[in-house]
This record gives C-alpha cells, structure tokens and sequence, in this order.
C-alpha cells in the first residue's frame, strides 16, 4: 500500500519483491525526484534501488517495513550520486561572488543591486504557491553541483555534517562556507524569476 | 572624532558582524544550533539590519516549501511512473530476481 510510517508492531515484515513496483514505486520515484530534480535520473536511481534490494534480501531482519527498509537503500544511492557528481573536478563555486562588498567602508555589506528586495506575500494562495515551486526547483537544478550536494545532502537529507563531510571529502568549516554560498545563491536566483 | 570614540568605534566593529558573516550564521543555524555568542552577535546584527531581516525572513520561506517538497504525499504525488516505466522497471525487477 505503499505506507511510509515505520510500524511500532513486533510483526515481522516481509518482503514481496513482485509487488515493489506497483506497490512502491511511485513513491520511490517522488522521494528520488524530489532529492535529484530529474525523471530521467530519479528512475535509474529507483531501479539501482530494486537491483540493490533484490541482492540485499538475505540481510533483511524484517524489524522495518518494506518501504522503510527500500527507502534506505534509495537513500543511499542518492548520497552515492551526489558523492559521484561532486568529486568532478569543475570550476571552484568562487564563479559565484557573494552578494557583499568585498573591500572599502563597507566591506561585507550587501552589494545593493543583489540584495533581498521585498517578496510578495501571496504564497498561501495554492497557485503561486506551485509556481513558487517550480521557480525553486528549477534553481535548485541551476546550482553548481558541489553546492547542490551539500545542500541536498546537509539540508534535505539532513545528514549529520560530519557524514557529509565524509561522503563529498570537505571539512566541516567547508560545509558550512558551501552552504552558505548556496543559500545565498538560491535566494537570488529565486527572487529573479519569481519577481519577473 | 575623538580619540576615544574612534577606539571604541573600532572596537565596536570588531564586535559587531557585517551581513557576509551575519547571513553565514543565519544559515547554520538553520541546520545547527550557533554559539552563544555567535547567537547573541546575530540577534544584534538582525536588530538593526533590514535586509539580513530580509534574507532571514525569504530563507524561512524557502525551507519550507523545501521541507513541502521533500514530504511525500502518497495522495498528492508530484510526479507518477509513466506504463512504461512501470513496465521497465517490472522488467529490471524479474531478470534480478534469483
């Protein structure tokens, strides 16, 4: 039935791998799409989940649920993924300068032109609330990748620092110089399009 | 300016964040819990600074429609398994069966 709780019952559960498509898989599918921004991708993940599972049957203790047990190896493959996708060597996150002055009398000031200008207050309405989404999801996806782990990582995933740390090899100050970064560079690339 | 004022002045500055680093702090303590006196020089920053407010204030609404998109809904899914990736999968499932 697809049920994300974790079951307090001392059942044993059980596992029914003929049923995991139909029974779990658009949830799966949302929980991989919503970490990694891509149908193409959030499917693959989803089927390297299947494949993962099907080989870890045996070590299954049916303390957790099946969808509990399938939503940990998910998570998994997605810290795998960003793992992968962060350790390309690209173009160190300095492309994108912070929004502050960087020297003079008003050295770590906000550069005016880039800083928060007032948001509308309309987010209770449902229709710009999924507009609201879409804008930040598509800024999500415009983020340099090492950023995107952390913040996918730290903030959604809610990984304690030191794990992300281990998983995307910085340390912790990095974390949090990254985070900040991506935050800062979410914010603004929310308030251009959802202004426009 | 005298003397004085100017010392005090600087020091003031030492004490005092700028929005580079009162913005820093305001993320982490999102996710963490700040220092003492991390937390008091925040507050203080905030007090009398419109536009970290600001940035506070938009970060709050980001993280929770953040925090909406990675709930899962089983009645309001986001996006759904197309027959034929359903099939595909069913596929994948079958041939790693042992």
């Amino acid at each position: 039935m697809g049920q994300s709780k974790d079951n307090q019952d001392s059942r044993q559960h059980s596992l029914n791998p003929d049923k995991w498509v139909d029974s779990h898989g658009d949830y799966l599918y949302n929980y991989a799409y919503s970490r990694v921004n891509s149908k193409e991708l959030a499917e693959d993940l989803v089927q390297e989940t299947f494949v993962a599972g099907l080989r870890a049957m045996k070590s299954f203790q049916g303390r957790s649920t099946e969808i509990t047990w399938l939503i940990s190896i998910l998570k998994r493959k997605v810290i795998d993924h960003y793992r992968k996708m962060s350790s390309n060597k690209e173009i160190t996150s300095s492309e994108f300068s912070r929004p502050f002055q960087k020297d003079g009398a008003s050295q770590g000031h906000w550069i005016m032109e880039r800083a928060p200008k007032e948001w509308p207050d309309e987010l209770d309405d449902p229709i710009h609330q999924k507009e609201f989404r879409l804008v930040l999801e598509k800024c999500l996806s415009h983020l340099p990748d090492k950023l995107k782990a952390v913040f996918v990582l730290k903030f959604i995933e809610e990984i304690n620092s030191d794990e992300v740390c281990k998983e995307l090899g910085c340390t912790p100050s990095n974390l949090w110089v990254m985070m900040h970064r991506a935050r800062l560079r979410l914010r603004e690339c929310i308030e251009l399009k959802w202004l426009k | 300016m005298s003397k004085m004022k100017e010392i005090m002045m600087k020091g003031m500055n030492k004490v005092m964040l700028d929005c580079d680093h009162a913005t820093y702090l305001a993320v982490k303590e999102e996710s963490e819990k700040l220092g003492c006196i991390q937390k008091l020089q925040l507050r203080m920053h905030l007090m009398g600074c419109k536009l970290c407010r600001a940035f506070v204030e938009q970060s709050k609404t980001i993280s929770e429609e953040v925090t909406s998109m990675k709930t899962i809904d089983p009645d309001h899914y986001e996006v759904e398994l197309t027959e034929d990736q359903s099939e595909s999968l069913k596929k994948v499932v079958e041939e790693h069966k042992n």
